[in-house]
């Protein structure tokens, strides 16, 4: 009977200490994640029917304060790297990473320069990480000079230069859409900037073609018959290639102004038939209107 | 109550389960921050009222309207300014030369992209909830695209948990291993192969798995002998971590080292004689040694051809295991300073190794033979490791043992196994002798080379076995009185094995028989090589022709296998001994003729006798006796009715009764 007993007791132990040993375990596995997953959401800003990205700013109908709701992100990021030693290289590299984008759209430009600066390139993986920090310098001289009246005339060669990196980059991200498309937008607008910059009709064609160019060539065939006739789209469509559509809007708006400052010889043709229509229809009846 | 064994492995599997909350929190912490969306939003971006090419037009028009007027608006700046327009380039003049003409500032536009797409979105969707977490991902967000690395999130927490069991099981090898001897070197190897954590690697980390399983593997298969090697097998296995984490590309490349062949083999016999021999206080400079050797071997076997690569992944084993032997032969002192011999000379030996085309021919048992002989001869003449002799030495034994394997026609006839074994064999011998090396070691190999070609032109059937043997004859004789070097001794053998060849090539003698006879030859040479150098060296292949001839003369077929090869090493040894009046007055036709009478009378009078106090293995001594009464003169009459030569063969017949007993005794 006291075998029994003992027997019991030392099966019972056995039990309670694998179950606490379990319990340490799952809690010493979620620590880390839980704070990570809190930096790398995108929390709602207070209103809540504002824009719901840390970093965006608000729309203009919305609270002025949104924007600044977030403004201590990228300091959290330094006190959670400081905070854990343990972190991968790979983890603080990200992090740098999503840091200098939020720096970026706090127009903390310097700061962005060095969170990119830190972020070690051998660690970063994936392709959006990677284009990013290959592209940085690009996009801080892109979010410096977007906000300004126009492209002062020491940085037209660097506008030049922003344009081809961001060309290769897109040649090099086609196996990552989402990508390819921030940075093939990122394109179409510096382009588009670039073309007011410029001062004569000549170059303006070639820039808005080589732009309007590029840019076509990330729509597939049913984007295209969407930006066409967005009223007889199919519903059923994937929320990546909504977005490509969506957000393509304001850029042919703006390319088609830009479009109707050239006329007669200087008028662009583009490769793309749809976004002749859409841009510049040289017919008085073009088959797309983009209604 | 828990038993205190049942105990410590409740808290071992608490501790070991914590571990990999502890890890798997950090791996899914990087997943979260590398693979989560993340928001870009894109600047809003001002547009002028006007772009530079209007405002161009615009100061044309007004120069065009106000043109000859009097006064005229733009004074003095109309010249600058038409200028300016007709080049159209410097794009912050035309900024000022607007502002200039037209004043007041012009109005921008702001288009804000972001604002624009959620203006979009809500018209498109006017129901989308974009206080869901989700959805606002969906929409806003860009995904990590595509992953660089070749192993995913899902594989990666899988080498976590193997990386935290082969922890637990360093930590706890008495659970898993009983064996008291294997659970010490499971435990060295498991502890450095953890380290660092598998799940930091994003590719062919499942090879350093198999790694471990294979040294493992390899370690238990040994671990009865290798218990007492276990600071050697640190030493190896420290080398192995320094190169991993110093080395370019370290841990590819040891990996390739632990998968080859080599490691097996270093692991199976270099241990065992530094743990069984070697003082356990060397191991450290043993291992460093090693580990300066891999370290050098990396960036040789990385820039190299990929032959070289597989060349020393398969045979760095008996590299190290050469410098293993050598220390222990010549005393621990060849592992000490700060520039160790063993070091110095592998190191050397490595460089040229790794210049050769083709080093396939050197692997194995070869490469273990010529490192030896090459840490021997420096062990003894350390001035050939000096900077201004270490090369030119090294090139010279490597460089003319490539010229040798090169060989076109050595190729063809002896086949590359053939010539692999006999590398093998030289090399062998060589590193029982290094001395052989320490002058000139070129000129060795010539002599090697000399002694294949001779045998490779006859031709024979199986010339890699004899190839081999004559090798192995020559060197081994040579080794062991070196002073042969400066007499004609190779030179003879290597006709005589030539001729030998020759023979096994017309089907007088079998390829094992003429190897044998060849090694016979070398023995008998070597007691008296002065009279085996007359009749232009060619004494040894007459007294052979005579006694095959006598033989076929006599008809009766009484020599054959190793009955024949016994009479021909027998008669050889007689004419070292009693040969000089026989050979010093004749010609090699003479001496074949009176050789083969001899055997041939011989053969008769032996028929006669057969079942009469002799059987055949008396032959050997009978007839090698004659032809020294024949050569000593006390057989004139040639002949097996002669009475004076059957009284002979009568004496000769109790001297060969007790070497026949005196031979089967030793056996």
């Amino acid at each position: 009977m006291k075998k029994r007993n003992a027997r019991n007791w030392s099966g019972w132990m056995r039990r309670a200490l694998l179950v606490l040993s379990l319990v340490v375990a799952v809690a010493a596995c979620t620590t880390t994640t839980e704070q990570t997953k809190k930096i790398t959401e995108p929390p709602a800003l207070p209103g809540g029917t504002t824009s719901p990205l840390p970093q965006l700013p608000p729309p203009a109908a919305s609270d002025p304060k949104a924007a600044t709701a977030d403004a201590n992100s990228a300091k959290r990021i330094d006190e959670f790297i400081a905070a854990h030693p343990e972190l991968t290289p790979s983890t603080i590299a990200s992090l740098r990473i999503r840091q200098a984008v939020i720096y970026l759209d706090q127009k903390q430009y310097n700061l962005a320069v060095a969170a990119f600066d830190s972020a070690d390139a051998t660690q970063l993986s994936t392709a959006r990480d990677r284009a990013l920090k290959e592209v940085s310098s690009d996009l801080v001289w892109w979010y410096r000079t977007a906000p300004l009246d126009n492209i002062p005339g020491a940085e037209m060669g660097r506008a030049q230069a922003v344009r081809e990196s961001l060309k290769v980059q897109i040649a090099k991200r086609q196996d990552s859409p989402d990508v390819r498309d921030l940075l093939a937008e990122m394109r179409a607008w510096v382009g588009l900037k670039y073309f007011w910059a410029l001062p004569s009709r000549g170059k303006q064609k070639a820039v808005l073609e080589d732009t309007v160019n590029e840019y076509a060539t990330i729509f597939t065939q049913a984007d295209l018959a969407y930006l066409c006739t967005p009223s007889r789209a199919a519903g059923d469509v994937s929320a990546e290639d909504q977005r490509r559509r969506l957000r393509a809007g304001p850029v042919i708006s703006q390319a088609a102004k830009a479009a109707a400052e050239l006329t007669g010889s200087s008028k662009p043709t583009f490769r793309e038939p749809l976004m002749q229509d859409l841009i510049a229809p040289t017919s008085p009846s073009p088959q797309c209107t983009g209604k | 109550m828990l038993s205190p064994d049942a105990a410590s492995l409740a808290i071992a599997v608490a501790a070991g389960l914590v571990k990999l909350g502890e890890r798997a929190d950090v791996l899914f912490a990087e997943k979260e921050a590398t693979t989560s969306a993340l928001a870009i939003p894109m600047p809003a971006v001002k547009f002028p009222e006007f772009s530079r090419a209007t405002k161009v037009e615009k100061l044309q028009g007004y120069l065009d309207a106000t043109a000859g007027q009097n006064p005229d608006p733009l004074g003095s700046d109309r010249k600058a300014i038409a200028d300016l327009v007709e080049k159209a380039e410097d794009v912050n003049a035309i900024d000022a030369a607007f502002e200039r003409v037209f004043p007041g500032r012009p109005t921008t536009q702001e288009i804000d992209p972001e604002g624009e797409f959620l203006k979009a979105l809500r018209a498109r969707y006017p129901r989308l909830d974009l206080m869901d977490e989700d959805t606002r991902v969906a929409c806003f967000c860009c995904t990590a695209g595509v992953d660089a690395r070749q192993l995913g999130y899902p594989a990666r927490i899988a080498l976590l948990v193997a990386d935290v069991l082969a922890e637990f099981a360093a930590e706890n090898t008495g659970l898993i291993v009983r064996d008291e001897r294997a659970r010490a070197i499971v435990q060295s190897v498991l502890e450095r192969f953890a380290e660092p954590q598998l799940e930091t690697y994003t590719a062919w980390s499942p090879l350093l798995r198999h790694t471990l399983g294979a040294t493992i593997d390899g370690l238990l298969a040994n671990r009865d002998t290798l218990a007492s090697a276990k600071p050697w097998l640190d030493g190896i296995l420290n080398a192995l971590a320094t190169v991993r984490d110093q080395a370019d590309g370290g841990e590819n490349f040891v990996v390739g080292l632990v998968r080859g062949k080599g490691y097996r083999v270093l692991l199976a016999s270099g241990l065992l004689v530094a743990g069984e021999r070697l003082g356990a206080d060397k191991a450290n400079a043993y291992g460093q040694m090693a580990a300066d050797v891999l370290r050098a071997a990396a960036p040789l076997a990385a820039k190299g051809s990929e032959s070289f690569n597989d060349f020393f992944q398969d045979n760095w084993g008996d590299l190290l295991r050469a410098g293993l032997t050598s220390a222990e032969r010549y005393g621990p002192k060849l592992l000490q300073g700060e520039k160790p011999v063993v070091r110095e000379a592998t190191l050397a030996l490595l460089d040229q190794l790794a210049r050769t085309p083709d080093a396939s021919l050197f692997s194995g048992e070869t490469l273990y033979g010529i490192a030896n002989a090459v840490i021997g001869t420096v062990a003894t003449r350390p001035e050939l490791l000096d900077p201004s002799a270490r090369e030119a030495w090294v090139k010279d034994l490597i460089g003319s043992l490539a010229k040798t394997a090169s060989d076109t026609g050595l190729q063809q006839s002896l086949t590359r196994e053939g010539l692999r074994d006999a590398f093998r064999t030289a090399a062998g011998a060589l590193g029982r002798h290094p001395e052989l090396l320490s002058n000139q070691p070129a000129q060795r190999v010539e002599m090697i080379s000399a002694v294949l070609q001779s045998v490779s032109a006859a031709g024979a059937v199986d010339t890699r076995v004899l190839a081999t043997g004559a090798v192995a004859a020559v060197l081994t004789r040579i080794g062991e009185q070196p002073q042969l070097l400066d007499t004609p001794y190779a030179a003879v053998l290597s006709t005589f094995a030539g001729e030998v060849a020759k023979l096994a090539a017309s089907g007088a003698l079998s390829s094992a028989q003429a190897a044998d006879v060849i090694d016979a030859a070398a023995e008998a040479v070597l007691r008296n090589p002065d009279l085996f150098a007359k009749l232009e060296g060619r004494v040894a292949t007459a007294v052979v022709n005579g006694v095959l001839q006598g033989s076929k003369n006599s008809q009766l077929k009484l020599l054959g296998g190793t009955v024949l090869v016994d009479t021909l090493a027998e008669t050889l040894r007689v004419v070292a001994l009693r040969g000089r009046d026989l050979v010093e007055t004749t010609t090699e036709q003479a001496l074949v003729a009176k050789v083969a009478n001899t055997i041939s009378a011989g053969l008769v009078r032996s028929n006669q006798e057969l079942g009469r106090g002799i059987d055949v293995t008396y032959l050997p001594f009978e007839l090698a006796g004659l032809v020294g009464a024949v050569a000593r003169g006390d057989v004139t009459a040639v002949d097996a009715a002669d009475p004076k030569f059957q009284e002979v063969f009568g004496f000769l017949t109790e001297a060969a009764q007790r070497a026949v007993i005196a031979r089967e005794n030793r056996v």
